[in-house]
């Protein structure tokens, strides 16, 4: 029962760094999501020129861990005169690793959609940008939601990242708690709760909107590793894209 | 660039030794979790469901956090960074890889198992002597790329004081405040320290494709 | 309008040394061939014969890797404007439809109108209707292609290419993804088109839409052009024994 009556009085403050939480995750997506799909145009372009550096940036967002990358920019700012918010700082470096791990979602998608629709729209004469815009994209938008619905949630889960460059979201708050009152496994407890529980609910929708390709929180890698079948080819070039 | 890295390389074995025992212990918890999972009455399957929902719904920063400073502080127990790094990411772990030996068990065709129930084999013949070899291969890639998810989630650790990579650059930085430098060669490790698991993974597939093409 | 008795005039299209290669490996050789206005020249030949290639050489899908290719007296170049100019010129039927699944009939038959020629959108509307009239699928207007058979979407594939007004219509073995009676449909539709006057190649399996529709026939084999002639001449009288053998193995199947 302690614990319970311990929570009420940590909850309102808990709930002030749930809405940084949101608004890290909401700002991580809002700059990281455009980028995220301007670099998977680069990186499916035709000109080496546009397709090697986009290929790179997404790699290095990939594979370096996100702490390091936050660490790269709140540290790294500074040094080029720099002085922004620890926030503002959070906020970049995970846009940076949404766009990244984004493009390669957003790159599956368009590749995905059948080359004769590409074909169909050149010998309509349409523009390259109209083909995207009218045919590839509105069709990649499908089959590309589910994988970002499940990367937002690991994107959320990711902010707790923040925590290193002290910005005051949801476990900066339970960590400061605890360093006063000492009650480190109430106030983790409730983090973790808290967490824990708009994850699941958000798992939950998602699994009873998309009930086939059920999405979920994948470590690192945003798509689930698909069952091998039969069809090995394709199972190869994701599985080892996801690698590299 | 060769001063960070003598100065980086210090926290290169902490961090391949988090990564490794993590995987481990991972490797073991996750085939109990998977077979629980698949089994046919409720009651086994929901603990295992539960708990791997669970561990993958909460921050890795957050387990580790608990483990470190709740469950590890006591009067009984001390756990030391190294040893809170890897029961909270092995834990995670397992939950991660019960999903890769599921895919694996699942890939086993329907008619070996009908093939060991005609013949009467107990359940653990069948997934020792049948089930598992077959299971195996197939599992390597999406482990692999667990592994490296693993080896950058590792960094983490650095936050409650294990001396690996990211927290040696963190130290570096706060005495030459080079962070742009510090943090690109620590990236860069992490970048080389996961081809190894990469490779393993296109050596595991190419195994694959030949005995698919063989069957 | 037969093919010996057409006078010479300038050809609504000529292929002139035509080459086709993918990566370095030349799948059609030295192909020139002209099409008058109101024409209807069939492809026939063997799987593998380059017809499929020559043909969307012609809109420069696969540029060619030699030789000139001219549309209306303009020679196809490989600028923007004049790439354009001929897609807007020139319709493409495909063998898979590759309609757009995510927009509806009447969707898919404005898009080029809209976006490519910049007919405004009631305009452009009203001429899709048009097509969809008149490949008889008006009634479909507003259903998407996953709903409809397969005869239906290629149907809608035809008022898609009409839909800019081509001069000239590529059909890439139109009939070849359908089962016999969907075919019979489409076909149905082409024989009209055709009898309207509308300048149409046609690479086909169909032999007797090759013999009753097509004004002259072109017999391909391992890239080259072996025979072409007036198609109620080349397919009951053919000269070259290559094409006496193709046209045998298909009759005798």
């Amino acid at each position: 029962m302690s614990m319970l009556n311990e929570w009420q009085d940590y909850l309102p403050d808990f709930l002030d760094g749930l809405v940084v939480t949101l608004q890290l995750t909401g700002v991580s997506l809002l700059l990281g999501l455009p980028l995220g799909l301007g670099l998977a145009l680069a990186m499916t372009a035709r000109r080496p020129a546009i397709r090697w550096p986009a290929t790179l940036l997404v790699e290095v967002g990939r594979g370096a861990p996100a702490l390091v990358v936050l660490y790269f920019v709140y540290y790294g700012l500074p040094q080029l005169s720099l002085t922004w918010s620890s926030f503002a700082c959070a906020a970049i470096a995970l846009a940076f690793t949404t766009s990244a791990y984004t493009a390669d979602i957003f790159r599956a998608g368009i590749s995905s959609i059948p080359v004769g629709h590409r074909e169909a729209c050149q010998a309509l004469g349409l523009s390259h940008a109209k083909e995207l815009r009218l045919v590839v994209l509105p069709q990649a938008i499908r089959v590309v939601i589910p994988p970002l619905v499940g990367f937002c949630i690991l994107l959320y889960q990711g902010t707790s990242l923040a925590f290193a460059v002290s910005v005051p979201e949801l476990l900066s708050r339970a960590y400061s708690q605890a360093s006063i009152t000492y009650q480190f496994t109430a106030t983790l407890t409730l983090a973790g709760l808290v967490y824990g529980a708009i994850s699941l609910a958000a798992v939950a929708l998602m699994r009873a909107r998309w009930p086939r390709r059920t999405p979920t929180i994948t470590a690192g890698a945003t798509r689930p590793p698909e069952p091998p079948t039969r069809t090995h080819p394709s199972w190869e070039t994701t599985s080892e894209r996801r690698e590299r | 660039m060769g001063t960070i890295l003598s100065e980086l390389s210090a926290g290169i074995a902490q961090t391949v030794e988090i990564t490794l025992a993590s995987f481990v212990v991972a490797a073991v918890l996750g085939l109990p979790l998977a077979v629980l999972r698949r089994s046919g009455s409720w009651w086994v399957r929901l603990p295992a469901v539960v708990v791997v929902e669970v561990l993958r719904a909460v921050p890795p920063i957050v387990w580790l956090f608990l483990i470190y400073y709740s469950l590890g502080s006591t009067d009984q127990v001390r756990l030391t960074t190294f040893q809170a790094a890897v029961i909270g990411l092995g834990l995670i772990y397992a939950a991660h890889l019960s999903e890769a030996y599921r895919a694996g068990l699942d890939a086993v065709p329907a008619g070996q198992w009908e093939a060991t129930r005609a013949l009467a084999l107990p359940r653990a013949q069948t997934y020792a002597r049948v089930i598992l070899p077959q299971a195996l291969v197939v599992v390597v890639p999406p482990m692999a790329t667990f592994a490296i998810a693993l080896l950058k989630d590792s960094a983490i650790a650095s936050v409650i004081g294990a001396t690996d990579i990211t927290f040696h650059a963190v130290q570096l930085t706060q005495q030459d405040l080079n962070g742009l430098g510090n943090f690109t060669v620590a990236g860069l490790l992490y970048i080389a320290l996961g081809v190894p698991f990469a490779l393993v993974a296109r050596a595991a597939d190419r195994v694959l494709s030949r005995r698919l093409v063989g069957v | 309008m037969k093919y010996d008795d057409h006078p010479v005039v300038r050809p609504l299209l000529a292929l002139d040394g035509v080459c086709v290669a993918y990566r370095h490996h030349e799948v059609v050789h030295d192909v020139s061939l002209e099409v008058a206005s109101g024409e209807v020249v069939a492809l026939i030949g063997p799987s593998g014969a380059g017809k499929s290639s020559l043909l969307r050489a012609i809109n420069f899908l696969e540029p060619p890797s030699k030789g000139r290719i001219v549309l209306d007296g303009a020679e196809v170049g490989g600028s923007r404007r004049s790439l354009d100019a001929l897609r807007r010129e020139v319709g493409m039927v495909f063998q898979n439809f590759n309609l757009f699944p995510h927009l509806t009939a009447l969707q898919n038959v404005m898009l080029a109108p809209v976006h490519t020629l910049g007919i405004p959108p009631a305009q452009a509307r009203e001429r899709a209707m048009q097509q969809l009239t008149h490949v008889g699928l008006a009634d479909h207007a507003h259903v998407k292609p996953g709903k409809c058979s397969g005869g239906q979407q290629q149907r809608i594939a035809i008022a898609r290419a009409l839909a800019m007004e081509p001069k000239v219509m590529l059909f890439d073995e139109p009939t070849s993804a359908l089962d016999p009676e969907l075919g019979a449909e489409v076909l149905a539709t082409m024989r009209a088109l055709a009898a309207e006057g509308m300048t149409m190649v046609v690479v086909t399996h169909e032999m007797h839409f090759a013999e009753d529709v097509a004004d002259r026939v072109v017999f391909m084999a391992d890239g080259r052009i072996v025979e072409e002639n007036a198609a109620g001449k080349l397919m009951r009288d053919p000269q070259h024994p290559r094409t006496q053998r193709f046209l045998n193995a298909v009759r005798n199947r």
